[in-house]
């Protein structure tokens, strides 16, 4: 009895450790959606011509179809976004999307610093001209870069330094009980 | 749209829905709304808040897709209603754009709000005269000064016909609505009834929208709103050689006032219009003053 409980606890510190890892692996695969949801919002504005809430729905839509967790969270900013500009006219967009980007769920696997970008996009969408808005994109995606950037670089060697730690941690503790 | 919608806005009570026609809001002063019977002045004074904060529910926080729209001096709205808006023009400079033209208008100081009403069977009493012995629709231009009813006549024609009346079977029917304002498409989904073989072509220039669903969709009738400029009347000769059907609208008080017009004058030469009808807005708006044949004799209680 005692040893099936000191692998279970050695199993869940090296779990602890590839949770980790999963985490920054998400980080990043989270950011790669917003960029991609930039780059379909850069669409529908500059091809397609569509107003904001249309096309918040269109690719809010797109992006959430077919994603559970975390990752369908994007696509739900978007609507949560459309749906309060659609039933309170009066509520600027960038208050509602600085609002609704703050309701995303505080484990959210997103930097402080890249929610503050996030939450900066909203800021001068719908402002002005359509070139505006395409600088407005540019520079998000500017931004994003950088993190992407960095995450991608570091993230090899992160999720296995991860990854060992948990597994290290786990063979330790079983020694030090055993 | 709506009504309730209006309401919250400007939180003071509202006439009936049906009745309004305009709603004026000019920054320093009143809201004014026009109704059949006059005007009624508002407690509320506009200021440059309620302006903005009005543009950004009627373009729906994006300025930048009706774009094209502020330029010409109006934005269509949901619901088909059309906003005109003055303030101060910012023209292109050299290198810019073409020069001298409006790039946009900032500073926006008074906005007209023209509300667009679907009435189902105004335009019956002039249905007899637009059919021919074989059940074919003819070709009618429809005449009438601002807010006097051409649109919501024009809408109501349309759906009759692509409907099908006693004077004839249902015709498919093309619409180029350029300003949104017959269909009031909302995300491609026409807002207003114009019918059951009613194609709508939305927000594109009459002028190369004409040929595009001439080609594309084989209407029996081609209908459009607020011709007047010289491509229209070459997209239109060019429908009307292909033996499809025209309604139109343009701006005028009599029939007289179609040879006073370079454009319009040609297209009564070429005899392009069998029928023309005349309306005015008194007693009411979409009264008829006239129908006339092709060679503009009054046609009207004739038949």
């Amino acid at each position: 009895m005692k040893y099936v409980g000191i692998l279970m606890m050695a199993a869940a510190v090296t779990g602890a450790g590839f949770l980790a890892a999963e985490r920054w692996r998400e980080r990043l695969l989270l950011l790669l959606q917003f960029r991609q949801m930039v780059y379909y919002l850069k669409g529908q504005i500059l091809y397609t011509n569509a107003t904001l809430p249309e096309a918040l729905y269109e690719v809010g839509t797109k992006l959430r179809d077919g994603k559970r967790g975390n990752r369908a969270e994007p696509g739900l900013l978007l609507l949560r976004v459309e749906r309060r500009l659609r039933e309170d006219g009066k509520t600027p967009f960038s208050v509602a999307w600085q609002e609704e980007v703050e309701r995303l769920p505080a484990d959210f696997p997103m930097s402080k610093s890249d929610r503050q970008i996030l939450a900066a996009l909203g800021e001068n969408l719908g402002y002005a001209d359509r070139k505006m808005q395409e600088r407005t994109l540019l520079f998000y995606l500017e931004q994003t870069e950088d993190s992407i950037a960095f995450l991608k670089k570091e993230s090899d060697g992160r999720m296995r330094l991860y990854r060992c730690m948990g597994m290290a941690a786990g063979l330790f503790l079983m020694v030090l009980m055993v | 749209m709506g009504i309730e919608e209006l309401r919250e806005i400007f939180k003071e009570p509202l006439p009936a829905w049906e009745r309004v026609q305009e709603i004026r809001v000019r920054i320093g002063y009143p809201i004014l709304f026009r109704t059949e019977d006059g005007e009624l002045e508002m407690k509320t004074c506009a200021d440059r808040r309620l302006l903005r904060e009005l543009l950004g529910i009627f373009s729906k926080h994006s300025l930048y897709a009706f774009e094209d729209e502020v330029r010409q001096g109006f934005l269509t709205i949901e619901g088909g209603h059309r906003v005109g808006l003055v303030g101060k023009a910012v023209l292109y400079e050299a290198g810019e754009g073409p020069l001298g033209a409006i790039k946009t208008i900032r500073d926006i100081s008074a906005l007209n709000i023209r509300l667009s009403h679907e009435k189902k069977g105004c335009a019956d009493a002039i249905l007899p005269y637009l059919y021919n012995g074989n059940g074919e629709v003819e070709s009618t231009l429809l005449i009438s000064p601002p807010g006097a009813g051409k649109t919501t006549m024009l809408r109501d024609l349309i759906r009759r016909i692509s409907n099908g009346t006693a004077y004839g079977r249902g015709i498919g029917v093309s619409v180029v609505d350029e300003r949104s304002e017959l269909g009031a498409c909302f995300q491609g989904v026409p807002q207003c009834d114009l019918g059951r073989r009613t194609d709508i072509l939305d927000a594109c220039p009459k002028a190369v929208g004409m040929l595009m669903v001439l080609r594309s969709m084989a209407p029996g009738v081609l209908a459009v709103d607020e011709i007047g400029t010289a491509a229209d009347l070459e997209a239109m000769r060019y429908v009307a050689n292909c033996g499809c059907a025209l309604l139109a609208t343009v701006h005028g008080t009599a029939i007289g006032d179609l040879e006073k017009k370079p454009v319009l004058a040609e297209m009564v030469r070429d005899r392009m219009f069998s029928r023309y009808v005349v309306l005015k807005k008194t007693p009411h708006p979409g009264t008829i003053a006239g129908i006339f044949d092709a060679d503009r004799r009054e046609v009207y209680g004739l038949s």
